[in-house]
């Protein structure tokens, strides 16, 4: 650094600490400068989970001072030191020793997007955070990214905010004209208005200002040896007479920038002492209220609060109040104001928007309850003749002010001076809304109601006396200010003025008078009629002021209460969907994350889904292929992950057509609300008002979602826990089931493997088994193992039952290959028993799922092995009602009692104990999962059919399924009438003509 | 089966070591010679350099579908295929069926279903051999007998006789049955490929026309007709064995 600068930093410095020794700042001062650089060294990164990472910033007057070179020599130093150091971007220009500097250290690709026919190359911000270097360079703050860039961010410093936060530090570039506040200040130096900004903020948080310092004449020689631009543009860029280099210009930008270095050294140096607990030597809490109104003016006004604020430390309030005048802005000056109010936002201001009769007041009000201690207004340039009939703004303000000191700074209208537009209209009176037929209407009516009054008078004409006559007139000067306002009230008394003179002053049915005392009374009717006027039209006003603020607050009820009674997230959308539209005259989206946040957040990210009211699905405009609407969801996104508002609007990727507000509830975020202004008059954009609104819809929103995603949370909860309870009952059953079967082979086989060693390998050849033992051990391996594999075979079957995965192959299909296939597997256990089968020869053809219907037979089959003696009786029979065709399997076992019947279908049950037969029947009869059944019920539901159990006589027990006929029936081959030589069979011919009439085709 | 060099060759394709291993001890003790892959790509790699003669293949390998499998090898050649595969995928052997293989096991199977299918399979490609690709009809003459009854149907004479040995009045007495001519084709078709599973598709598309493979009603009319005549409990079918959910199969002919 210069001497010069040092000086100067040491000049405003001492005023500032007046119980400091100079030698006491300069030990501070150094320790400060120590600590900054054992900030960065590696020692210090990655520590504790995550801290904030630290910014630096190569600080200069304008271009070609050395940033990036100086950024790229530190980088360099500290990459010699053992520092992980990754060039992010590092804008070159093509400067050779620039180049040189980039040597040796790693470089992050850049993105490459299109955008209007050129290919650009972008800053990739989620690249560099996951290569996470110690050390991240990116040049160039100010940029603006390109529309479309990965990031999603429109400018480079949200990008580099985005590192900081996420752990790494940056070092980065800057140049003094584009910081926000002083923005102005180098236009009307320069005359080159810049529009890439940054926020003061950004500048003052920043952990390490280094000024890249250069005296002018040395950047001339820079440019005039062609280090700075190449080619032609050096020319051009060393013209001493014109453009952006010339002497004056950058001597004036040298100056700003040094004094913008210092500033910042001192409020750092604030910050390090407070953050040491040296001392407080500020007095805490400053606040400075800037009055912003819709003038384009005021963001001159607002930069210059701005430095007011930022020169005393003090945090800047910037507010607008609306007032019954001002309430009806035009579109334009909606923008303009909404656009100040983004400016002061952007600088780093709070915003407030206020409502009342009188601006001063309220001002005033909202300043002592802030504890601000200086209010900053803009010079108004209004006719002195106006002042004096309204009442000056800046006046009320400064009577009412008290211990508020109040500046005005020229350059601003009064915060409540109506707009051009809206001044242009001829009065103050909120009358723009009003078409203009109605203005016709009410003055013929006002017209309508003196001429009654003239009929009255002249019905009551007693001369001389014309006292009642006036009266009359003035009554009816009083009923049109009431009844129409104050331009009615206004051509009212004029015209009573004028009927009284013409109807009932000598000389009669003239303009002139005789008496000149009568000039009085037109003087008072006149007075009258405008002061009652104004007063009727005023509580007009405000009576129509109180109605629509009733009107919003009952529409705010009604959209509360009708949240309150929402009770799934569905409902809640459709009522936020209808109230913005109502209210806001807008299109809206509501979208939730598919899963709760506050799980981990690295987890895999969270979807975002419309929640529709039910038939509706997001707007067009949202949900779609489209690459817009793909972009519109992104900036959903962006909202909901960032938890701050985003597109039109706002200063994050305003181009996007919705305004995206994420919804906060009390334990986090909860959704995105996207709306979309409707076009009105042309515009769609919101005005503060409306914003307003939207906040109340979105919190509302966001508490209504919050309670109904935890009810949905809730009843998961109860739904979770009932299967869990059901896994159990499962885990218990598997593990009872599927471990006898295998306790049966394990021993079987073991004892097999135990009597081949012991017989080959002791000699013990006595131990043998007999070849009888053998086979049947043999022959339970065997056994036991096909009832393991129908055991799995039926949990798998039941749990794809009841996930519903199960989808149906449907074909036609006879009675008796359903039952012969469900016999197949029983066959060797059947032919042990008395076995009856009668399947009807006339039934008709079943549509169902050739695979799934054998299974239905088998399990009730194996049920009647399982649960009665060996010997009994066991048959199947089918036949065919009128619109069904039924399938009977009986047994002559014990039966059920009277309440198992509806049980046995249920998951897991087994037959009781005193029921089953004797256990000596032990493999016939083995015990398995209660799912068979089950599983036979979920078969014949899924097609439609019924299944249940009833007793069987003589006895036993009988189980039956029914299942529709399907029509029409097939059509089927033709019959053959011809033989093929040995004759044909009648009995097909005659079979199937029977059913097929059944079918009837 | 005394020169090794006469055993058929088996190939398995299966990911499993200790089925691998059941497999490779049955089928030795069963005069098979046995090579093994353990993947899709070393199975399809051996299945065409080294001419096995019969391919056991698993639908669920770790590193392919199966199915694939069995179109890299019908792309070279025409060995037999025998899928195995898990009860509740009929979608699946059908699928497998469709793209080639010549039949099925569902696991778990017994070593009598086992052999039983490698040797209808080896049979019928040793016939197909002998007569070219289409391998329809290798026999004129199909006999069997099962629970008591001899089916014996002579194609080339067009002669269909039952006998029942045990039971009814007149104990071995043969008696003939006729059919329609279609019946006779579904027959004469099944006969062709006895033991062997033919799907809904292919039993359509051979006997009534490829126009008619949707029509499962046909099939199932004629196939009700077929066991009214040659079986003693249409209900509880012996010979003319349904599939569920993927055929029919005429049981393998045996005295």
């Amino acid at each position: 650094m210069s001497g010069r600068l040092l000086n100067t930093m040491y000049r405003l410095m001492t005023p500032m600490e007046p119980n400091t020794s100079p030698q006491a700042t300069d030990e501070v001062l150094d320790r400060f400068k120590r600590d900054q650089r054992a900030a960065v060294t590696p020692a210090s990164v990655g520590g504790s989970a995550q801290p904030r990472g630290r910014l630096k910033i190569f600080f200069g007057m304008c271009p070609g001072v050395g940033k990036t070179y100086a950024m790229l020599a530190a980088a360099q130093r500290m990459a010699g030191q053992g520092v992980d150091v990754a060039v992010g971007v590092a804008e070159t220009h093509g400067r050779a020793e620039t180049e040189q500097m980039l040597l040796g250290h790693d470089i992050i690709p850049r993105v490459r997007i299109q955008y209007q026919g050129t290919t650009l190359h972008e800053f990739d911000v989620d690249a560099a955070i996951r290569r996470r270097p110690d050390i991240l360079l990116i040049d160039e703050l100010a940029h603006s990214n390109a529309p479309g860039s990965p990031s999603g961010r429109a400018k480079r410093w949200q990008d580099v905010e985005a590192c900081l936060a996420a752990g790494v530090n940056v070092y980065t570039t800057l140049n003094v004209q584009h910081l926000e506040s002083i923005n102005d200040v180098v236009a009307q130096i320069t005359g080159v208005k810049v529009s890439e900004t940054v926020p003061d903020r950004v500048f003052d948080e920043a952990d390490e200002i280094e000024l890249v310092d250069l005296p002018p004449d040395a950047l001339h020689e820079r440019l005039r040896a062609g280090k700075v631009y190449l080619g032609e543009h050096a020319a051009r860029a060393v013209d001493p007479s014109d453009g952006f280099f010339r002497k004056g210009n950058l001597l004036a930008l040298r100056e700003l920038a040094l004094r913008r270095t210092a500033a910042w050294v001192d409020s750092d140096l604030r910050r390090y002492k407070q953050d040491r607990g040296i001392r407080a030597v500020w007095a805490a809490g400053e606040r400075i209220v800037v009055a912003v109104s819709p003038s384009p003016m005021s963001g001159k006004l607002i930069r210059a609060a701005k430095r007011m604020a930022a020169g005393l430390h003090a945090d800047l309030i910037a507010v607008y109040v609306e007032t019954p005048r001002n309430a009806s802005l035009s579109a334009q000056d909606r923008e303009t104001l909404d656009a100040n109010l983004r400016l002061a936002e952007s600088l780093g201001a709070t915003t407030q928007t206020l409502a009342g009769d009188n601006a001063a007041r309220e001002l005033i009000d909202f300043a002592r309850s802030r504890n601000v201690g200086k209010i900053v207004v803009g010079k108004t340039e209004r006719p002195r003749w106006k002042e004096l009939l309204q009442g000056s703004f800046i006046d009320n303000l400064i009577r009412e002010s008290g211990d508020i000191d109040v500046y005005v700074v020229r350059g601003d209208e009064a915060i409540t001076g109506n707009s051009r537009s809206a001044r242009r209209d001829g009065g103050p009176e909120a009358r723009a809304h009003k078409p203009p037929a109605r203005i016709a209407g009410e003055l013929a009516a006002s017209a309508g109601v003196v001429a009654a009054c003239v009929l009255l008078g002249l019905a009551l004409y007693r001369p001389p006396d014309l006292s009642e006559e006036s009266l009359i007139l003035l009554a009816g000067v009083v009923v049109s200010a009431l009844w129409f306002g104050r331009l009615a009230a206004i051509v009212a008394s004029v015209l009573a003025v004028l009927a009284f003179n013409y109807f009932f002053t000598e000389p009669r049915f003239t303009l002139n008078i005789n008496d000149t005392g009568y000039l009085i009374t037109f003087a008072v009717m006149l007075s009258i009629g405008v002061i009652v006027g104004t007063l009727a039209a005023r509580a007009r006003e405000q009576q129509l002021r109180a109605r629509a603020r009733e009107r919003a607050t009952a529409v705010q009820h009604a959209l509360s209460r009708e949240l309150s009674a929402a009770g799934d997230v569905r409902a809640v959308a459709g009522i936020v969907v209808r109230h913005a539209h109502d209210l806001l005259h807008a299109d809206a989206v509501l979208c939730t994350p598919t899963t709760l946040p506050g799980g981990d957040p690295s987890a895999k990210p969270i979807e975002l889904d419309v929640a529709s009211a039910a038939g509706q699905g997001g707007p067009d405009w949202y949900s779609g292929d489209g690459e817009n609407q793909a972009r519109e969801r992104g900036v959903a996104r962006w909202a909901f992950d960032h938890g701050s508002a985003a597109g039109r609007g706002t200063s994050t990727l305003p181009s996007a057509q919705g305004r995206y507000l994420p919804l906060v509830g009390s334990r986090g975020r909860v959704g995105v609300l996207g709306v979309r202004a409707l076009a009105k008059n042309g515009v769609a954009a919101f005005d503060v008002a409306q914003l307003a609104t939207l906040d109340s819809i979105a919190s509302q929103a966001a508490s209504a979602l919050e309670r109904v995603t935890l009810a949905e949370a809730e009843q998961a909860a109860r739904i979770h826990a009932e299967r869990e309870r059901l896994r159990s009952a499962l885990l218990s059953s598997v593990s009872h089931d599927l471990r006898t079967p295998l306790a049966s082979i394990t021993g079987a086989a073991s004892t097999l493997q135990q009597v081949d060693e012991l017989g080959t390998g002791a000699g013990l050849e006595g131990v043998g088994i007999d070849k009888q033992t053998r086979a049947e051990l043999l022959r339970t391996i065997v056994d036991e193992s096909s009832r393991l594999n129908d055991i799995i075979a039926n949990l798998v079957f039941a749990t794809r039952l009841e996930s519903g995965s199960v989808d149906l192959r449907r074909e036609w299909t006879t009675v008796e290959e359903i039952v012969g296939a469900g016999l197949a597997r029983h066959r060797n256990a059947l032919t042990a028993r008395p076995f009856r089968v009668h399947v009807a020869s006339d039934l008709p053809m079943l549509r169902v799922d050739n695979a799934m219907l054998p299974q239905v037979v088998h399990n009730l089959v194996e049920n009647a092995l399982r649960y009665t003696a060996p010997g009994t009786a066991i048959g199947v029979s089918a036949w065919t009602s009128e619109t069904s065709v039924v399938v009977k399997v009986w047994d002559e076992g014990a039966g059920l009692a009277d309440d198992e019947e509806s049980k046995v279908f249920e998951r897991f049950y087994r037959g009781r104990a005193s029921k089953t037969p004797a256990p000596q029947a032990s493999s016939a009869t083995s015990t398995g999962m209660g799912l068979g059944l089950t599983i036979c019920e979920g078969i014949i539901r899924v097609h439609g059919g019924r299944i249940w159990a009833e007793a069987n006589t003589p006895r036993g027990v009988a189980f039956l399924f029914s299942l529709p006929i399907d029509q029409p029936q097939p059509t089927l081959p033709e019959q053959e009438d011809r033989a093929d030589g040995r004759g044909v069979s009648s009995a097909a011919a005659s079979s199937r003509g029977g059913w097929r009439g059944t079918g009837g085709s | 089966m005394g020169q090794p060099t006469h055993m058929p060759l088996v190939l398995i394709v299966e990911d499993e070591e200790p089925i691998r291993r059941f497999l490779r001890a049955t089928l030795e003790a069963n005069h098979y010679r046995v090579k093994e892959a353990g993947s899709a790509r070393e199975g399809t790699l051996l299945a065409v350099t080294t001419y096995p003669d019969i391919v056991l293949l698993d639908l669920g390998l770790p590193d392919g579908d199966g199915l694939n499998v069995t179109r890299a090898i019908r792309k070279e050649s025409r060995t037999p295929i025998v899928v195995l595969s898990a009860r509740g995928q009929e979608s699946d052997k059908v699928a497998a069926l469709d793209a080639g293989a010549d039949d099925y096991l569902t696991k778990p199977f017994g070593v009598g279903e086992l052999l039983a299918r490698l040797r209808v399979a080896l049979r019928h490609a040793i016939a197909a051999g002998g007569r070219g690709a289409d391998g329809c009809q290798i026999a004129s003459l199909y006999e069997c007998t099962l629970d008591g009854r001899t089916l014996r149907i002579d194609l080339a004479g067009r002669l269909i006789h039952v006998t029942d040995r045990a039971v009814g009045q007149n104990p071995g007495e043969r008696r003939e049955v006729r059919l329609t001519p279609m019946e006779f084709k579904l027959l004469a078709f099944l006969v062709g490929h006895s033991g062997k599973i033919l799907t809904h598709q292919m039993i359509l598309k051979e006997v009534w026309g490829p126009q008619h493979t949707s029509d499962v009603q046909y099939l199932r009319v004629y196939a009700g007709e077929l066991r009214k005549k040659l079986e003693v409990d249409p209900a509880q079918p012996r010979f003319l064995i349904t599939e569920p959910g993927v055929g029919y199969r005429l049981a393998e002919a045996r005295a």
